[in-house]
């Protein structure tokens, strides 16, 4: 099932729901709409694993890093999981800078990401 | 002025202009409100009159005011929209002139039957804000005469009109009270803030701290702060709540209140870390987080211990040029409670500078959505190594030059430890 949001498309597989973030520039008034598709994948849907896909993302500010964060505590909460697929170096670094591959798992493949959230 | 009402006579046109200048003459919604009943009873000289709100979670209309009812009879009256005659009108946008309510099966005679009121004829206006129909106007009965004339349909237009453009202005004056009373709730807020930050500059054995702080907006979520642990040991601090403005500001607070009754409490740095995250963890929000650079800067020793917890390296700049970057040795603060932090250590020479940061100064943009950049920082910073204070004049003026204009959307914070440099 596809459904579309403004600036996400989220695709509902049966072992995860891959949303895609269709933004190169991703700061505060992007973050506060993600949030609102976190809360409806995790609390409406029932969603227990989700790839975000980021990219088409050139810039990330704290905010929306926290939003992923968000997902992953969540998640966490209700044994569920959250892989992010990022192809912009300085967007990896500010993940890499806070440490968050600590917590969950940062690819550069789709595919490679696809076959965690299916293996685990 | 439209087409129609040039054709009504000079004083009903007068009439027209005195009910303007008595809406106007407050700001207070319910009382226009109530003038705004007296009025169009007079100006169409009819019985009775009513106003209809509508609610548009409910999609109801109410009855707000009612010349033939009390407030305990009008309580409760409400009309859904697309039924009876205000109904019709506040769907459909159209003024309706019904010249015998008997005939029409739209009527809604339920007031009737509560006031004992007899409707004979009704004419029904829109109520209309910016476009956006927001209820409607009711006269009842016109006086001496069979019905509502075609010059009342156009003297009520006018009227719901002009209603509607003091409606509008009561709104918009309404929110500009309530921006200039939170404007005035964030300007104490922001000075607060600041009483937060270190009020002078720190000396102690040819060294000198410093700090700069510019928020994006009132207030925000980086602090900068330094502590004299003992007299060889300084403890110097950096950190960036995610996100900003508030809410962020109130957890900078909550870290500031943390670290100074930590530091009194003679609590050794990696127990102080661990107890900072573990009360983030507990006290914050599930979507912040906070990046932190603390540094213990052992004056006699010539070192600096530091945790760097997911923020961007510090930088010691050496008076020869050399660059050491304290990187990020942990994860950001708040997110795992139980995460132990472990530090790292390196020299802190004489005729050196520490230069610790937000990332609102690397991540300035520019119109063309260039960054300032990490490396255009180290630049500035190398030109500077021998007057590192220029710094606070230099390093600002930069960033903005970069920005050309563009408004800054981060918090912009520094911090410099300058080592018996000139």
């Amino acid at each position: 099932m596809n459904e579309k949001e403004i600036l996400f498309n989220i695709i509902k597989e049966p072992y995860y729901c891959l949303l895609e973030v269709h933004v190169h520039y991703a700061n505060s008034p992007i973050t506060s709409k993600l949030k609102e598709v976190i809360d409806k994948l995790i609390f409406r849907d029932r969603v227990r694993k989700i790839l975000f896909d980021l990219s088409k993302v050139e810039f990330v500010d704290s905010s929306f890093i926290g939003a992923i964060v968000y997902a992953y505590k969540n998640l966490l909460q209700q044994e569920g999981k959250i892989a992010v697929v990022i192809q912009s170096a300085s967007v990896s670094d500010r993940f890499l800078i806070a440490h968050l591959d600590t917590l969950f798992k940062i690819f550069n493949n789709m595919n490679e990401a696809k076959n965690y959230l299916i293996e685990h | 002025m439209s087409q129609d009402i040039k054709t009504l006579p000079r004083e009903k046109l007068e009439a027209l202009i005195r009910a303007f200048e008595l809406i106007s003459s407050s700001f207070n919604p319910e009382e226009v409100l109530k003038i705004v009943l007296e009025q169009i009873s007079k100006l169409l000289n009819a019985e009775a009159g009513s106003i209809f709100l509508l609610d548009e979670r409910t999609n109801e209309l109410q009855l707000k005011y009612a010349t033939n009812l009390t407030n305990e009879e009008k309580k409760g009256i409400t009309v859904p929209l697309g039924k009876g005659l205000a109904g019709y009108v506040a769907e459909k946008g159209e003024i309706l002139n019904i010249k015998d309510v008997m005939e029409d099966n739209r009527f809604f005679s339920q007031i009737d039957e509560i006031t004992g009121f007899k409707t004979r004829n009704i004419l029904t206006v829109p109520l209309k804000n910016s476009e956006k129909i927001i209820g409607v106007l009711q006269a009842l009965n016109k006086k001496n005469q069979s019905s509502f004339t075609e010059e009342d349909e156009i003297l009520s237009m006018e009227f719901s009109r002009l209603v509607g453009l003091t409606l509008e202005k009561i709104y918009l004056h309404a929110q500009l009270l309530e921006k200039k009373s939170i404007e005035t709730d964030l300007m104490i807020a922001n000075s607060i803030q600041n009483l937060m930050l270190p009020s002078s500059d720190l000396i102690i054995k040819n060294t000198y701290i410093r700090g700069y702080y510019k928020p994006a907006n009132y207030v925000g979520g980086d602090y900068y702060d330094y502590f004299q642990v003992d007299e060889n040991k300084i403890l110097v601090v950096l950190a960036d709540v995610s996100g900003k403005g508030a809410q962020a500001s109130l957890i900078m607070m909550s870290v500031k209140a943390y670290l100074s009754s930590a530091i009194e409490s003679n609590l050794n740095f990696i127990t102080i870390s661990n107890k900072l995250n573990k009360f983030l963890a507990a006290h914050t929000p599930t979507d912040k987080f906070i990046t932190i650079f603390l540094g213990l800067i052992d004056l006699q020793q010539n070192k600096i211990q530091y945790i760097n917890s997911g923020h961007d390296p510090a930088l010691i700049i050496t008076n020869n040029g050399e660059v050491i970057e304290l990187k990020s040795n942990n994860i950001v603060m708040g997110v795992l409670d139980d995460f132990e932090f472990i530090s790292s250590e390196t020299a802190f020479p004489n005729n050196s500078f520490l230069f610790t940061y937000s990332d609102g100064l690397t991540e300035a943009h520019n119109h063309s959505n260039q960054v300032f950049g990490f490396e255009n920082l180290k630049k500035v910073l190398l030109e500077n190594k021998n007057y590192p204070l220029n710094l606070f004049q230099i390093l600002p003026e930069k960033i903005f030059e970069h920005a050309s204009g563009r408004e800054q959307f981060d918090d912009m914070t520094f911090l410099i430890v300058v080592r018996n440099l000139i």
